[in-house]
């Protein structure tokens, strides 16, 4: 998956893990994902350590995240070491517009997808609509937009009581 | 780059990591601030060039830190930065999944997990939002994302085609 994923990992996560291998529902997927996403550091690895962990602990963890980082971080390092060749290549300029172009989609896709995992509530979509419009459009910064909305969100999705009734 | 450099650079880049939520990018400003304009360990241009290298080279796009750490030392600032941004998120993110297993049906977890849940796919909206805002300032390339998007939701097509699809389109200069 670490060499797939050119403009980003995450679109990948979600098809293998979810589309291809069904190795997790996306009802799942949207679980681990919020998970790692509160958690500090790079996303994606926190979703590969998280995954790996469920599935083997430790051991699990060292894995998924040495399979997403170790290849491409080597093929990084000796990208580094010939870019000044390659650096103003007009085309690779034109190229690479035309992948970001892509790779938004790509990634629009995938939220689209989690947004049919999440429940069908007033409060979901409250703060489905919050928190897009304050870090998408309104720009806010991320830490002070989470500060605020995060524990609005949880206060809202405590269990009632009648949750646990059988 | 004397060791107590490296071990400056090292620690620096390790505490953004613990602040990083919602992904490195979150504290891309705080890393440029701190390269260029603290230290002037490297240029903003050189900063810019990382950062596209990261988004388009395969695997996840924190290794834009690798290309950092590159312009700042070479092989050794590269690997110091990169070790900098896994490791202590790495014991975190165990150490947390771990507890939430044990407390799975604690209230509080439960209601985490649920809470957190639209704000995990909001960012991801958004994330895609801006990516889209800052790629399609004409109405090809946006086209060519809402294109993407049709197709992404009602294929199974290989996303790695479309991704080469937008590389011809591009250097075709359509898009």
């Amino acid at each position: 998956m670490g060499l797939s994923g050119f403009g980003g990992v995450l679109p990948w996560m979600h098809r293998v893990l979810v589309d291809r291998k069904g190795w997790l529902t996306e009802h799942e997927y949207v679980g681990l994902l919020a998970l790692s996403q509160v958690l500090p550091g790079p996303n994606v690895c926190n979703l590969a350590l998280v995954y790996g962990e469920r599935c083997f602990g430790w051991r699990g963890a060292a894995a998924a995240m040495a399979g997403l980082v170790g290849l491409p971080l080597f093929i990084a390092l000796i990208v580094a070491a010939v870019y000044a060749q390659i650096a103003t290549n007009p085309a690779l300029e034109r190229a690479m517009h035309g992948m970001a172009a892509v790779a938004a989609g790509l990634v629009i896709s995938v939220a689209l997808r989690m947004c049919g995992a999440l429940p069908r509530s007033i409060r979901t979509a409250m703060i489905l609509i919050a928190t897009s419009v304050a870090i998408g459009v309104m720009r806010w910064p991320l830490v002070n937009v989470v500060a605020v909305l995060a524990p609005i969100s949880v206060a809202l999705a405590w269990p009632k009581r009648s949750d646990d009734a059988v | 780059m004397t060791p107590s450099d490296y071990l400056a650079l090292f620690a620096h880049f390790a505490v953004l990591s613990c602040l990083a939520i919602g992904g490195l990018t979150s504290v891309a400003p705080e890393i440029h601030r701190y390269v260029v304009d603290d230290r002037h360990l490297i240029t903003s241009a050189d900063f810019a060039s990382a950062y596209t290298l990261g988004s388009i080279v395969p695997g996840p796009n924190m290794l834009f830190v690798t290309f950092v750490g590159w312009h700042v030392a070479g092989l050794t600032g590269a690997l110091t930065v990169t070790l900098a941004v896994l490791l202590p998120s790495t014991v975190i993110s165990i150490a947390a999944y771990r507890s939430a297993e044990r407390w799975q049906t604690h209230p509080l977890v439960r209601a985490l997990r649920a809470g957190l849940a639209p704000i995990a796919v909001a960012l991801t909206l958004a994330t895609g939002w801006l990516l889209a805002r800052s790629t399609d300032t004409q109405w090809q390339p946006a086209l060519l994302t809402l294109a993407t998007i049709a197709v992404t939701l009602r294929t199974r097509i290989n996303p790695l085609w479309l991704i080469a699809a937008g590389a011809g389109l591009g250097l075709a200069g359509w898009v």
